[in-house]
């Protein structure tokens, strides 16, 4: 293969090869957002596409951004590797919440209010319907 | 000879009505819960076999007395995980007063605080006049509306204790309740199909056999009519483990993981 041909080669196969480690790159970045934010093992989907569309570019178009691929698994990986850690060593945990709180004792505060008005109301109805209770 | 087939079929009904009475009179109510149970669930989103945990549900127990009533106050909390708190935080509260003697539900109560969207629902259910007062408040704003219910009609969280005191090993597989159900701002029915046995893998219990049941409101499920399912143990208890819903992509589930004062 002459240098000429070499050259043309490799101006057609780069466009190309940048069709897949766009998206690759894109959903390396995505599983990267996700795996941070904290999505379980869910990062790891975009993460392996990333590693796909990265693998096959690699394969087709050796030559071809080869420093970009890299960085593309990279990406792929820490993301794949945050969210594993994350899952094993971190249990999920509700924050304490003073306002959701306070909500919850002030619903019952109006309740018993509500609970007297509605026993003393003569619409209140007070025939129990046994249909669907276990019995002893 | 009229006289005589009155009198007969007077002796007849009372020898039908009377036992039928005595029971009534001997035997109470028994609920497969009680005060103090705490169920937690952990709520989490799967897309085949990778998930992410999203939110803890919390289903708690407890006595509540009223003008000298003995009631149940159930209440349901919904809360995100730390991690999700300054994307969309969610802190929903569903809590429902009602009858020790018969899961029926007086006031229903929903405040809900999704990533800042915020509305409170407050129903008071008068079945003398099967009606439903629904005070909803958003804004500062209260407006009040009124709904016709059933005498059966359940809420958003006493449908599970309701469902819970339903008798599963004498129902044949394929049988389905319907129970008017409060939701929004109408009734709608929630379909209850009772599918069999089956094993379900918990944290607090281990392997456990359990009622399959699948849930529908008005006939439709979120994908289809097979989509939705609860697991309850096949025991006294009928202790809720799972719940799936499937959606368009992957499927929600809620897990038991902790189970404490459970009845014995």
């Amino acid at each position: 293969m002459t240098k000429m041909e070499n050259t043309e080669k490799k101006q057609t196969s780069r466009p190309v090869s940048l069709l897949l480690l766009i998206p690759a790159l894109l959903f390396g970045l995505i599983s990267i957002a996700m795996a941070v934010v904290g999505l379980g093992l869910i990062p790891l989907l975009p993460a392996l596409i990333g590693l796909l569309l990265g693998g096959v570019s690699f394969l087709l178009f050796r030559n071809s951004y080869k420093v970009f691929t890299y960085i593309i698994f990279g990406i792929a990986l820490i993301a794949a590797l945050i969210s594993i850690t994350r899952v094993t060593l971190f249990e999920s945990k509700v924050a304490a919440d003073e306002a959701f709180d306070s909500t919850l004792i002030r619903t019952e505060e109006g309740i018993d209010a509500d609970l007297k008005d509605l026993f003393e109301d003569s619409d209140f109805g007070d025939e129990l319907p046994m249909d669907s209770i276990s019995v002893e | 000879m009229k006289r005589l087939l009155i009198a007969a079929g007077l002796v007849i009904t009372s020898l039908i009505i009377i036992p039928v009475h005595r029971i009534n009179a001997q035997t109470s109510v028994v609920n497969p819960f009680q005060s103090g149970e705490i169920l937690t669930f952990k709520g989490a989103y799967y897309m085949s076999s990778l998930w992410a945990d999203l939110a803890e549900l919390k289903i708690e127990v407890s006595d509540y007395t009223a003008e000298g009533r003995s009631l149940f106050s159930l209440r349901a909390t919904a809360s995100t995980y730390s991690n999700y708190d300054s994307f969309f935080k969610i802190r929903d509260l569903y809590q429902s007063w009602v009858d020790k003697n018969g899961i029926k539900p007086y006031i229903f109560v929903r405040n809900v605080d999704e990533g800042g969207y915020k509305f409170n629902m407050k129903y008071v259910i008068k079945r003398g006049s099967m009606q439903a007062r629904l005070d909803f408040t958003r804004n500062d704003i209260t407006r009040t509306s009124v709904i016709n219910i059933t005498d059966n009609t359940q809420d958003l969280v006493s449908i599970l204790f309701y469902v819970r005191t339903l008798d599963f090993e004498r129902m044949s597989v394929g049988r389905t309740i319907s129970i008017p159900t409060l939701i929004d701002e109408k009734i709608d029915n929630v379909i209850i199909t009772y599918r069999g046995k089956e094993n379900i893998k918990t944290e607090p219990f281990g392997t456990i056999s359990c009622y399959k049941l699948g849930v529908t409101v008005n006939n439709k499920g979120l994908v289809n009519k097979e989509s939705n399912n609860i697991w309850l143990t096949a025991d006294k208890n009928k202790i809720p483990v799972q719940v799936k819903a499937e959606i368009p992509v992957g499927s929600i589930q809620l897990r038991l993981t902790d189970a404490k004062g459970i009845k014995k």
